[in-house]
């Protein structure tokens, strides 16, 4: 059979929509091997912003090192997120990467780095988390509370404290209150 | 010279000499520095409560100190508590209050059920107080006086 014109050039209908798929993964793809993608990928995986950071000074700058957290992509530790308390900063730093002034990271593990330097190596170990601070119960429930306009109460509130001692009938501070106020308006009014 | 132009550099020549003046307030007024008081015991008289806040009726005696400079400012804070003498309990209390050229107190304080009391404009140490929610809501009133 021989085809007409009209037939030869009509494509299968999934044609199309197969170009843009592989024309998506190409580009996705191509970024996803970009050295730029690599502060993208930290960022969704340690949820801290890694800012550009300053160089590290030297080996002496260690003591102000931790380890922030690493980034493992396919199950391979890729980044370290080292943050300088000196400065303030975090740094992305891959095996490999020099630091500074001789520091050199030389493997990254799951929760652990090590960094070369002149005198030796030095290994920065991931921060237990601490667990979270207990919260006090509140004293009163909050379904005693009053809520909204309308509906006031969803019971009796407790009073909170033990009553105040009685003072004796016409002793208070009332007279030398007042007299302070007054004595003040007085002065404004003048 | 046009008459604009004469009015304009006038209305230049007024605003930059109230700037000047503006500028020169700071430096004309002297630093007060003064010493805080604490009258203790100003008792209030609280009734007319709503009922269905769920006070009991025999919370009746507001008792607060009040502290603040009062020879020199008009603002003080103010602490204590909602007394119910009868039944051996009270609301603790805290806030603010000030006094207007007017005479009038002012006050406004937090209770320990976390209700706040507000009683503003108080002529003759005497009035009117409103009950409100934790979100600004009025719940409820309530009238106070300074008793004698």
């Amino acid at each position: 059979m021989t085809p007409t014109p009209a037939s030869r050039t009509r494509a299968p209908w999934w044609v199309l929509p197969a170009v843009f798929a592989a024309g998506l993964c190409g580009a996705l793809l191509s970024r996803g091997m970009a050295p730029a993608a690599a502060p993208a990928v930290v960022a969704a995986a340690g949820g801290t912003a890694a800012t550009p950071a300053a160089p590290i000074q030297g080996p002496a700058q260690a003591d102000h090192l931790s380890l922030q957290g690493v980034v493992v992509l396919d199950g391979q530790p890729l980044l370290a997120l080292l943050r300088d308390a000196s400065t303030g900063t975090v740094r992305v730093a891959r095996d490999g990467d020099a630091l500074g002034s001789g520091l050199v990271v030389r493997g990254i593990e799951a929760e652990r780095v090590t960094l070369a330097h002149a005198g030796g190596t030095l290994a920065l170990s991931m921060a237990p988390v601490p667990p979270p601070s207990a919260v006090p119960a509140p004293r009163v429930p909050p379904a005693a509370m009053p809520q909204a306009a309308g509906s006031p109460s969803g019971g009796a509130p407790a009073s909170d404290i033990a009553a105040l001692p009685p003072l004796p009938e016409g002793q208070n501070g009332n007279a030398a209150f007042r007299a302070a106020i007054e004595e003040r308006l007085a002065a404004l009014r003048r | 010279m046009s008459t604009l132009s004469r009015a304009l550099c006038r209305t230049g020549l007024n605003l930059a000499i109230a700037a000047g003046a503006l500028g020169a307030v700071p430096a004309l007024q002297a630093q007060v520095l003064g010493s805080t008081q604490t009258y203790r015991d100003v008792v209030f008289s609280l009734s007319n409560v709503t009922q269905s806040l769920g006070i009991p009726s025999s919370c009746n005696e507001i008792r607060i100190d009040a502290s603040g400079d009062f020879a020199n400012s008009t603002k003080f804070t103010l602490f204590g508590a909602l007394n119910c003498q009868t039944t051996g309990t009270a609301y603790s209390l805290a806030g603010s209050g000030y006094f207007g050229f007017d005479g009038t107190l002012n006050m406004a304080m937090i209770m320990g059920n976390g209700l706040a009391l507000r009683c503003p404009t108080l002529a003759g140490y005497a009035g009117n107080c409103t009950f409100h929610n934790s979100a600004g809501v009025q719940v409820g009133t309530a009238t106070v006086a300074l008793k004698p």
